[in-house]
């Protein structure tokens, strides 16, 4: 399994639709700035680091080279890391393997994305295969429609059980400072918002935001002499789904294989969760739509599965629920793709040390889980303790 | 001198070139000519469509064990696109609404192929429904999924 990774560190930017104030390098060195502050720690402290963005969003290439000083690679090794969606997953997973290996004591990792600077959907409808797919292809929108449209016909879940999963994020963002959508919502305003592709309506995708997010890991020597509660990073599992089902939009005839169920049982199964919403006292989905957290909540053995709507219309993944499932308002309410996956790591982080404020869950959070996830069914989950 | 933010508009207009490859340009070759072909698994026996050159699950070489489809199928999900979306062909946005769909070819019972529905009516679209290809006109097709127009319902 490796040695013992803590996060020490933690910084996230205020995240918003704009930020003209500053250029990239500038709103990265926000957050790099605070998580090192967090970790009472300076750059000269870090041996690594893992940096990602998803890469044209911004218009460019070699983000990573044009960033090196606010971001604190100068004369360090460090990787830059693409994959979607899940880019800050994925670079959270790449720091824990670094301090995992004994190589490095220390990783900072970075994850970023400022989508002010070019409409985003032009980079996206590129991230289909051009000859098969594209011309098709609905975006992300799409993928979501059909997972909702398949949910209900499916279990009892109507248009109003997805619009209360989005009132209960917007009710949590509202409680987090850094949060990009604070809006305050009923279930008939979201249901009165304009269809994009039914049954998904505009308040049910997240937004395009700005922002950065930055997390210090460190060897258990390292984390047990700083000065924040070190949350370690117990375990964590990826997995892919292949191309045929990317196509189509996620849509294949039954019985589907899905990634996330792989995924967690293999990280169940390595550290004795046979009840997981018994055991995970909060979660931090990566949940890019309302219409998906029901089959996140199912696929990840939150419930059985057609219970998800059951567990939302008794609004048991509340803040004071039983089950609390994105207490800092989740992707619906913030995200800078490149740093969505960081910062869901960062937020059950902070639940963990009970730093979460407003936010902070009812329960007694001993442990988390906080996932990333892009389109091709691509999972990347983490499971954090506060016990070592 | 006023300090206020300072943004500055970068347009770029890219040009890229695609190669079908074997498997992909069979398929797209038949599409031609009217026809859907799946390929199979040398090792599971699934088919796959597109067609592909390596089965994921048993990563053997899929080969060219081509296996026509009917253009009739039965809709397995779909939804109606209301938001215009940008047409990655023309970079402009696509006339709305239309209707997507994943559909079962007969013949192919492990595949979805995904398109468009003529039916635009959300009363009248279900899971279930039988739909049939509607290809352009022989001279008129170019080996892209635009030579299948839409699915029309079929009883
Ligand atoms: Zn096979």
């Amino acid at each position: 399994m490796g040695d013992r990774v803590a996060i020490m560190g933690v910084g996230q930017t205020d995240h918003r639709y704009m930020r003209p104030d500053v250029n990239h390098e500038e709103m990265i060195h926000e957050a790099v700035r605070l998580a090192l502050e967090d970790a009472g720690l300076t750059i000269r402290d870090i041996d690594t680091v893992i940096f990602d963005n998803m890469d044209l969003f911004e218009g460019h290439y070699l983000a990573d080279a044009m960033t090196v000083d606010g971001a604190g690679m100068y004369l360090k090794p460090g990787l830059k890391m693409n994959t979607g969606g899940t880019s800050g997953g994925t670079a959270v997973a790449t720091g824990w393997q670094h301090v995992a290996s004994g190589l490095f004591e220390t990783a900072l990792v970075v994850g970023w994305q400022k989508q002010d600077a070019s409409p985003s959907i032009g980079s996206l409808v590129t991230a289909r295969e051009p000859l098969y797919d594209r011309e098709l292809a609905a975006g992300a929108v799409g993928i979501f429609a059909t997972m909702g449209l398949q949910y209900m016909q499916e279990t009892g879940c109507r248009e109003e059980h997805a619009a209360l999963a989005r009132v209960i994020m917007a009710d949590n963002a509202r409680k987090n400072p850094h949060a990009h959508l604070k809006l305050e919502i009923t279930v008939e305003d979201v249901l009165a918002s304009r269809v994009l592709v039914w049954p998904v309506r505009l308040l049910h995708m997240s937004p395009t935001s700005c922002g950065a997010c930055a997390l210090v890991l460190g060897s258990e020597a390292r984390a047990r002499k700083g000065p924040k509660t070190p949350v370690w990073i117990r375990d964590l599992e990826t997995a892919h789904r292949e191309v045929s089902v990317f196509r189509g939009g996620c849509v294949e005839p039954r019985p589907q294989v899905s990634a996330i169920e792989v995924a967690a049982g293999r990280l169940y199964r390595r550290n004795g969760i046979t009840d997981p919403a018994g055991q995970i006292d909060v979660w931090e989905l990566y949940t890019p739509s309302s219409w998906a957290l029901f089959h996140w909540m199912e696929l990840f053995g939150i419930c059985e599965k057609g219970q998800a709507w059951r567990l939302v219309e008794k609004e048991a993944i509340r803040l004071d629920g039983p089950i609390p499932i994105e207490p800092s308002g989740g992707v619906v309410s913030t995200n800078p793709i490149g740093a969505s996956g960081v910062i869901r790591v960062a937020e059950a982080a902070l639940q963990i040390r009970k730093e979460a404020g407003e936010r902070q869950v009812a329960k007694d959070v001993k442990t988390a889980v906080a996932t990333a996830w892009g389109a091709g069914s691509w999972i990347v989950m983490f499971y954090l303790t506060r016990e070592a | 001198m006023s300090d206020e933010p300072l943004e500055i508009v970068i347009p770029m207009d890219l040009r890229f070139k695609w190669s079908a490859g074997p498997h992909l340009g069979h398929f797209l070759r038949e599409l031609r000519e009217g026809n859907i072909v799946a390929n199979r698994c040398p090792e599971c026996g699934r088919l796959q469509l597109p067609p592909t050159p390596v089965c994921g699950r048993c990563h053997v070489a899929m080969g060219t064990d081509w296996v026509p489809l009917s253009t009739k199928g039965t809709v397995i999900s779909y939804s109606f696109v209301v938001d215009p979306m940008y047409d990655a062909g023309i970079g402009d946005m696509r006339p709305v609404p239309y209707t997507i769909a994943a559909i079962v070819l007969d013949g192919g019972p492990d595949v979805a192929f995904f398109h468009r529905l003529e039916e635009k009516d959300p009363e009248k679209v279900r899971v279930g429904m039988r739909v049939e290809a509607v290809f352009r006109p022989p001279g008129k097709r170019q080996g892209l999924m635009e030579d299948i127009i839409h699915f029309r319902t079929i009883d």
